[in-house]
């Protein structure tokens, strides 16, 4: 049985990768060794055969064939389709996304309908309530919250009857007071502000909010539809931003 | 250098360039033919196997890391495509050596000698993943670090199984009478 080394020597030499030492290590090994030395020629034997194959000519249409089969849309730059960057609208948070304009419009489209259906939803629970035919009785009654205080005095009177209410404001300020009225706009809705007295005073209204800045004598109506009857105003007079009253009114 | 022009005709061919995968074509589809024919030894077979090999790389192009060397890569898919032809061609039609079909490359002076065709039954012999290890060794004389990177196998693997291939090629010409 031949020594494994030994092989591995002669495949060494068959691939020209044998030292000086090894070379003369294996030309004295197979000195000695005749089945080393039949199994060496062998190889060198194989090896020059293997010398021996020639290279073969790739068929002159091979290149042609394939160009033929690739597919050249594949990496073309997809100029049809122009992109949408969202950064440049949405700022930095958005920056690298882009997206096709289709698809940026069909969001848009979906995006209005919700907002429209939303919208829908919130004014047909006051126009269901706003088409109902009113028969019948009317309970009407009133409440009144007098308001005696070193800044201002006057009263917050709410008339209330169906879901219909209204709120007289009457204030008499020594200084610089703020009305704030609040209320949720799902279940309360401002219909309409009328004042009742020559005045100047600063308002503002929006959703839910009315606040009024006034340093003279004031008269308004609010007007008010509601659907619960557990829905509620939230009333606050400030001075110089410190509360000096706060009072909750329930319909 | 070779690789560097090779990344640059990558990239140009993935910015829709594809007469860049064209030169791609031109530089390798000697060398991928030479290895696929030696391998199946049909003519037809080893054209469409190469012509199958250059579709798949360009198809996969885009996945193809530009910190690898292009010819391995490309290598790898054609030896593999041999491979996996081989491995099916053996399962369907368990035909015997002698009924193998034939080189049809009539230029060629390699059928014609009775030694090299000997050498071919000898070959045939041979696991295909050992008779690869010969065909890039001895025909197409790649060193031991390039076929560990178009098999992806480690160096002294490769060596191992070189030096196993040999030692079967051997007595496989030993048993058929061509060695001494």
């Amino acid at each position: 049985m031949m020594d494994e080394k030994i092989k591995e020597l002669i495949n060494r030499d068959l691939d020209g990768l044998l030292s000086d030492e090894e070379r003369r290590r294996l030309e004295e090994y197979l000195q000695n060794n005749e089945e080393a030395r039949r199994y060496f020629e062998q190889m060198q034997k194989m090896n020059d055969w293997l010398r021996q194959v020639p290279q073969v000519e790739a068929p002159s249409s091979l290149k042609a064939k394939i160009m033929n089969q690739l597919d050249t849309r594949r990496y073309a730059p997809k100029s049809g389709h122009t992109k949408f960057y969202l950064g440049s609208v949405f700022g930095k948070w958005f920056k690298g996304i882009t997206v096709r304009p289709a698809y940026a419009f069909a969001f848009g489209v979906v995006l209005s309908g919700l907002i429209f259906l939303i919208i829908l939803w919130q004014t047909t629970n006051f126009q269901q309530y706003e088409n109902l035919p009113v028969t019948g009785t009317m309970k009407v009654e009133t409440q009144t919250i007098p308001i005696e205080l070193p800044a201002v005095t006057g009263k917050l009177e709410l008339t209330s009857g169906s879901g219909l209410s209204k709120l007289n404001v009457i204030l008499k300020p020594q200084e610089k007071v703020t009305l704030t009225i609040e209320y949720d706009p799902k279940t309360v809705m401002l219909k309409a502000i009328e004042p009742r007295a020559v005045g100047f005073y600063e308002l503002k209204q929006k959703a839910g909010k009315i606040v009024i800045n006034s340093q003279q004598k004031l008269s308004i109506d609010f007007n008010f539809q509601h659907l619960k009857p557990s829905a509620q105003l939230s009333t606050s007079l400030d001075v110089g931003g410190k509360v000096i009253f706060r009072k909750k009114i329930i319909f | 250098m070779v690789e560097e022009t090779d990344n640059k005709f990558v990239q140009n061919c993935l910015k829709g360039n594809v007469n860049a995968f064209g030169l791609l074509v031109e530089r390798y589809q000697q060398p991928i033919f030479n290895t696929v024919y030696r391998m199946v030894h049909d003519w037809d077979e080893a054209e469409e196997l190469t012509q199958r090999a250059f579709v798949k790389a360009y198809e996969n192009l885009n996945r193809f890391n530009l910190k690898q060397k292009f010819f391995s890569w490309l290598y790898r898919i054609a030896i593999n495509e041999t491979l996996n032809y081989l491995k099916q061609k053996k399962r369907l039609e368990p035909l015997p050596n002698d009924m193998v079909a034939r080189d049809k490359n009539p230029e060629e002076d390699y059928r014609t000698l009775e030694l090299n065709e000997n050498l071919r039954k000898a070959l045939e012999t041979l696991d295909p993943a050992l008779q690869i290890l010969i065909v890039l060794k001895h025909f197409q004389g790649f060193s031991y670090q390039e076929i560990s990177g178009f098999l992806g196998i480690p160096q002294k693997t490769v060596k191992s199984r070189l030096y196993t291939a040999r030692q079967l090629l051997k007595e496989a010409m030993e048993k058929m009478g061509y060695l001494p």
